[in-house]
């Protein structure tokens, strides 16, 4: 199952609109649109807010937001979301909280996200990271890492070519026993 | 570093000695060695808290068997990143996604508090370093 479709990215700077507020989104970045929920919700919540992140196979984690963002984007307080453990990022002790992450398909070849649809849901081993902002400039944009889609096999292409990035699920493998 | 008279003199009382760095006003402590290497107290209770931040004991108990489980379970490949639920020292389960697992823990009613599901492959030791792009850094 294909989840992001040809999914577009810039080489150019462009703008993202996230409710009232315009997040400028430089150029090379792939943003993908994703919600945050407790990993207890038993299906998708339609009320849940989406928002733009990057995906970054750069990161060797799940995914990084910060407080402020999680609450006024995602719509979570993060003391909600229980308590996991500790990671080191640049040198500051952080906080893991548990959460699912749940992907937003895009209309293929489109920005957009496809409505008709729900979004994938992507479980996290050592939940999300919550990164406080230094409170310099514009607040840092999620990021969702690497981890995240190898501990969920999927298969990222990125098609240098085109300016795409095509995410799909891999066939589910048999019980064990 | 080697103390002054001054601050011998300041040493002689029960510790912990604060110092501060008049530039910068960072605080410091000082405290004899013998408390502060390792297997002293307070090395002891300062490992402790950095590797067990805030996190409720049960499910720092439930990841502790989860983890010691996981050879065992990493050595059956048919398990590579399957997960498997840990209620304190007891497993719950194992299945392909940590959802089910969840869903029964909770099926089950045991306390948010007192559970812990993880992936079946293998885990850095706590606090795990982390590299992530600072989202804004490049233009």
């Amino acid at each position: 199952v294909k989840i992001l479709d040809r999914l577009p990215y810039s080489n150019k700077h462009s703008t993202l609109f996230v409710r009232e507020e315009i997040i400028p989104a430089k150029p090379y970045q792939i943003i993908i649109w994703v919600s945050v929920a407790p990993a207890s919700h038993r299906e998708w919540n339609p009320n849940t807010p989406a928002f733009p992140a990057i995906l970054d196979i750069g990161t060797n984690h799940n995914f990084v937001i910060s407080p402020n963002l999680l609450v006024r984007w995602g719509g979570i307080q993060p003391d909600f979301l229980r308590r996991l453990g500790a990671t080191r990022l640049e040198d500051q002790r952080l906080i893991t909280r548990e959460a699912d992450i749940w992907l937003h398909s895009n209309l293929k070849g489109r920005l957009q996200i496809r409505r008709d649809r729900s979004p994938c849901r992507l479980n996290l081993d050592e939940g999300i990271i919550i990164r406080p902002d230094d409170g310099i400039g514009r607040p840092r944009l999620p990021v969702l890492g690497l981890r995240a889609l190898t501990d969920n096999e999927l298969v990222t292409t990125i098609d240098g070519a085109r300016l795409e990035v095509t995410i799909q699920t891999v066939r589910r493998k048999w019980w064990p026993w | 570093m080697i103390l002054t008279d001054e601050q011998r003199k300041e040493m002689a009382g029960p510790p912990p000695i604060r110092a501060i760095d008049p530039k910068t006003k960072q605080e410091y402590i000082l405290v004899p060695i013998d408390l502060y290497e390792p297997g002293g107290p307070l090395a002891e209770r300062s490992a402790a808290k950095e590797l067990l931040p805030e996190v409720p004991p049960g499910i720092q108990r439930s990841k502790e068997a989860f983890l010691r489980d996981l050879p065992e379970l990493m050595a059956n490949p048919n398990l590579d990143r399957w997960w498997a639920g840990y209620h304190l020292d007891q497993r719950v389960g194992i299945a392909r996604t940590k959802t089910e697992l969840v869903l029964e823990i909770e099926r089950r009613g045991i306390p948010p508090e007192d559970w812990y599901v993880g992936i079946i492959r293998e885990h850095e030791p706590e606090p795990e370093e982390i590299e992530s792009l600072d989202g804004r850094q490049f233009d």
